[in-house]
C-alpha cells in the first residue's frame, strides 16, 4: 500500500470525524460508501476530481488532505531526541536508541534519518573515519533517490557531508557541494529556511578559507533573506560572521562595532546565552554596549 | 463556480516546470508519456494522486504545493491591498463603488473579504452603529466551518469586532474576543504566526486600558512563543512593549527597562525597520545603553 494514500485517507477520516459526520453523509452524491471506506483506509488512490468534491463538502482546502501531522510530529520527535542526546555526548545511549527504533520503524524517511544520525555519531566517536562516513552518506543520498523522496533530508545529508569536509580541511570539496546545493530552487518557506542553514555553514567554510570579501557578500544576502522570512534562527550568526569579516578586512571601527552590537542584541533577544557570553568576554571592546558591565 | 482543480494543478505544474527550465520530456521521463503530461498541464486530464506524487517529486516540491491556487491567492491579496488602502486613506466613496461592483468572483474568501469591508465602511460612515456592526461581523464568523475554510479571515474579523468594542469603551467585551481567540488551536506555521499577532494586539489593548500587569503577562507569552518559533515578526515590538510596562510600573531598578528598550532598538536596526528604530530613539533615548 502506498503511504500517501494511507495518510490522505487518515486525514479525510480525521476531518470527517471532527465534523461528526458519517461516511454516508460525506459521500452522498459523490461516490459510493464502499469507495469512501476504501479511500479512508488507504486501499484506493482517489482521483483529483474526487478529492476536490470531498474537500468542498468538508469545507476545507484540498491541500489539508496532504498534511500528515502524525508523521511529521513523530519525525520531529525522534530527530530532537537524538540531537539532544548528541549535545549531551551520550553516545552509547544514542546507538542503543537508534538500533531500537530501526527494528520497529516502518517509515522510510524516519529510517533514513536514523541511519544518517548513526553515521554522523560513528564518525564523531572514531568508529569510522570521515572518508568512510562521507561515502556512506553519499550512498544514502544516491541509492534511495532521496532528492525526490525527501528533499529536506537530502539537503541535510549533503550539508553534513560538506561540514565534514570543512572540519577536515578539505574546503574545496565542501565548496563544490555548496555550489551544487545553491543551484537547486527552494520553493517553500520551509525549504527557504533550510537554505539559510546551508548558507550559514557555507560562510563558515569561507571563513576557514579567509575569503572575507565573499563573506561580506554572502552575509548581506543571508541577512536580507532572514529578514524577508522573518526568521531569527541564524540572523545573529550572520551578523557575527559579518563582523568577523569586517574586522579581518580592517574596516572602520564604527562599522565593526555596529555589526557586532547587532549580533549581540539578537543573541540577547533570542536568549542564546552561550553566544552572548562569548561576545561579552571577547569582543566587548568592539561593541557599543555589554550587559556584563552594568 | 471554481475553476476546475485539474486545470489549476496543470497550470501549477507548468509554471514550476518552466521556472526550473525543464522540458516536458525531462519531467515525465519514466513516469508517464509526454502526451499524458501535456494533457495534464492543459487541465484536460484529471491525474491520479499516485501520478501527481511522482510529478511533484520530480519537480522537488511538496505535493500540497500543486494544490495551492496561485491565481486565487494573488487575487485575494490584490483585492485586500486595494480595499485596505482605500479604507486607510478614508476614500469611502470610491470604496463604496468598488464594493458594489458585482465582479466575476465567486471565490468564498474574496466574497468574505468584501462583506467584511462593507460592514467596516458602513460603521465608519455612520450608516450603522457599532453594535449592529459587531453583530453583522459576528454573523460572518458564525457561518459554519469558516474557521476551517479561512482561519485568517476568521481571526481578522474577530479582531475587528474587538476594535469596535474598544473604540466604544466596551473593554471587557474587547478583551473577551482575544481571550477566546487565544483558546483556539493553531497547528500550521501560518496560523502560529497569526497567534503571535493576536498576542501583540491583545497586549496593546491592555496597554491602552493601563492594565499593565495583565499586559506584561500577554507580552511575555507572545515573546516566548515567538522565540520558540524563531519568528521575528513581532519580537522587537514585544521587547519594546515589555520595556514600556517596566517603565510605567515604576520599578526601582531601571536596568530591565534599559535592557529591553536597548534590545528593541538593536533589533529594529538588525531587521532594517528604520522607522521603528527612529521611534525608539526619539521616545526612549534616555534609557538606551548606546545609540548608533
Amino acid at each position: 500500500m502506498n503511504q500517501l494514500n494511507i495518510s490522505i485517507g487518515n486525514e479525510i477520516k480525521r476531518i470527517r470525524q471532527e465534523r461528526n459526520w458519517t461516511q454516508a453523509e460525506l459521500c452522498q452524491g459523490i461516490c459510493s460508501q464502499a469507495e469512501i471506506s476504501k479511500i479512508e483506509n488507504g486501499r484506493n488512490s482517489p482521483t483529483v476530481d474526487l478529492l476536490q468534491q470531498l474537500a468542498e463538502r468538508l469545507h476545507t482546502p484540498v491541500s489539508s488532505f496532504f498534511i500528515n501531522e502524525n508523521k511529521k510530529t513523530n519525525f520531529r520527535m525522534i530527530d530532537q531526541e537524538i540531537i539532544q542526546l548528541t549535545r549531551l555526548n551520550r553516545y552509547s545511549e544514542i546507538f542503543l536508541q537508534i538500533d531500537q527504533y530501526l527494528i520497529t520503524e516502518t517509515d522510510k524517511e524516519i529510517s533514513i534519518l536514523l541511519r544518517y544520525h548513526k553515521l554522523i555519531i560513528e564518525e564523531k566517536t572514531n568508529i569510522i573515519d570521515y572518508r568512510t562516513c562521507i561515502s556512506q552518506l553519499l550512498n544514502i543520498t544516491a541509492e534511495e533517490k532521496l532528492i525526490e523522496e525527501s528533499f529536506l533530508l537530502y539537503l541535510r545529508i549533503q550539508m553534513s557531508i560538506a561540514i565534514l569536509y570543512t572540519n577536515y580541511g578539505e574546503y574545496r570539496h565542501a565548496d563544490s557541494i555548496y555550489s551544487m546545493l545553491f543551484k537547486i530552487d527552494y520553493h517553500t518557506v520551509e525549504y527557504k529556511k533550510m537554505k539559510l542553514k546551508i548558507l550559514y555553514n557555507y560562510i563558515r567554510n569561507l571563513i576557514k578559507q579567509k575569503d572575507f570579501s565573499a563573506i561580506l557578500k554572502e552575509t548581506e544576502t543571508a541577512i536580507n533573506e532572514s529578514n524577508h522570512l522573518d526568521d531569527l534562527s541564524y540572523l545573529g550568526h550572520f551578523y557575527y560572521q559579518r563582523g568577523y569579516a569586517l574586522e579581518q578586512l580592517n574596516s572602520s571601527l564604527e562599522l565593526i562595532q555596529e555589526v557586532y552590537t547587532l549580533a549581540y542584541g539578537i543573541f540577547l533577544a533570542t536568549e542564546n546565552t552561550s553566544f552572548a557570553t562569548i561576545l561579552e568576554d571577547h569582543l566587548s571592546d568592539v561593541m557599543y554596549f555589554s550587559l556584563k558591565s552594568i | 463556480m471554481m475553476k476546475s482543480l485539474p486545470h489549476m494543478i496543470g497550470n501549477e505544474i507548468k509554471r514550476i516546470r518552466k521556472e526550473k527550465k525543464m522540458t516536458q520530456k525531462e519531467l515525465c521521463d519514466g513516469i508517464c508519456s509526454q502526451a499524458e503530461i501535456s494533457k495534464i498541464e492543459n487541465g484536460r486530464n484529471s491525474p491520479t494522486i499516485d501520478l501527481l506524487q511522482q510529478i511533484a517529486k520530480r519537480l522537488r516540491v511538496p505535493l500540497s504545493l500543486l494544490f495551492r491556487d496561485q491565481l486565487e491567492s494573488d487575487t485575494f491579496r490584490e483585492t485586500d491591498n486595494h480595499l485596505s488602502s482605500l479604507f486607510r486613506e478614508k476614500k469611502y466613496q470610491e470604496m463604496k463603488q468598488e464594493l458594489s461592483q458585482n465582479d466575476a468572483t465567486h471565490h468564498n474568501e474574496i466574497l468574505l473579504l468584501k462583506a467584511y469591508f462593507s460592514i467596516l465602511l458602513e460603521v465608519k460612515t455612520d450608516k450603522i452603529d457599532y453594535r449592529t456592526a459587531s453583530t453583522l461581523l459576528s454573523r460572518l464568523t458564525d457561518r459554519e466551518d469558516i474557521w476551517y475554510e479561512s482561519p485568517k479571515m476568521y481571526i481578522r474579523i474577530k479582531m475587528a469586532i474587538s476594535n469596535l468594542y474598544a473604540e466604544n469603551e466596551q473593554y471587557h467585551l474587547a478583551e473577551k474576543v482575544y481571550e477566546e481567540l487565544e483558546q483556539l488551536t493553531y497547528d500550521t506555521e501560518e496560523l502560529k504566526k497569526q497567534l503571535i499577532k493576536i498576542y501583540y494586539n491583545h497586549s496593546q489593548l491592555l496597554t491602552y486600558e493601563k492594565k499593565y500587569e495583565a499586559g506584561l503577562k500577554i507580552t511575555e507569552k507572545g515573546l516566548s512563543y515567538s522565540l520558540s518559533l524563531n519568528d521575528a515578526s513581532f519580537v522587537a515590538h514585544f521587547y519594546y512593549q515589555r520595556g514600556y510596562f517596566y517603565e510605567v510600573m515604576m520599578t526601582d531598578d531601571s536596568s530591565p527597562i534599559q535592557r529591553d528598550y536597548t534590545i528593541a532598538y538593536a533589533l529594529f536596526r538588525a531587521f532594517h525597520l528604520h522607522t521603528y528604530e527612529e521611534i525608539v530613539l526619539k521616545g526612549k533615548e534616555r534609557f538606551l545603553l548606546f545609540t548608533f
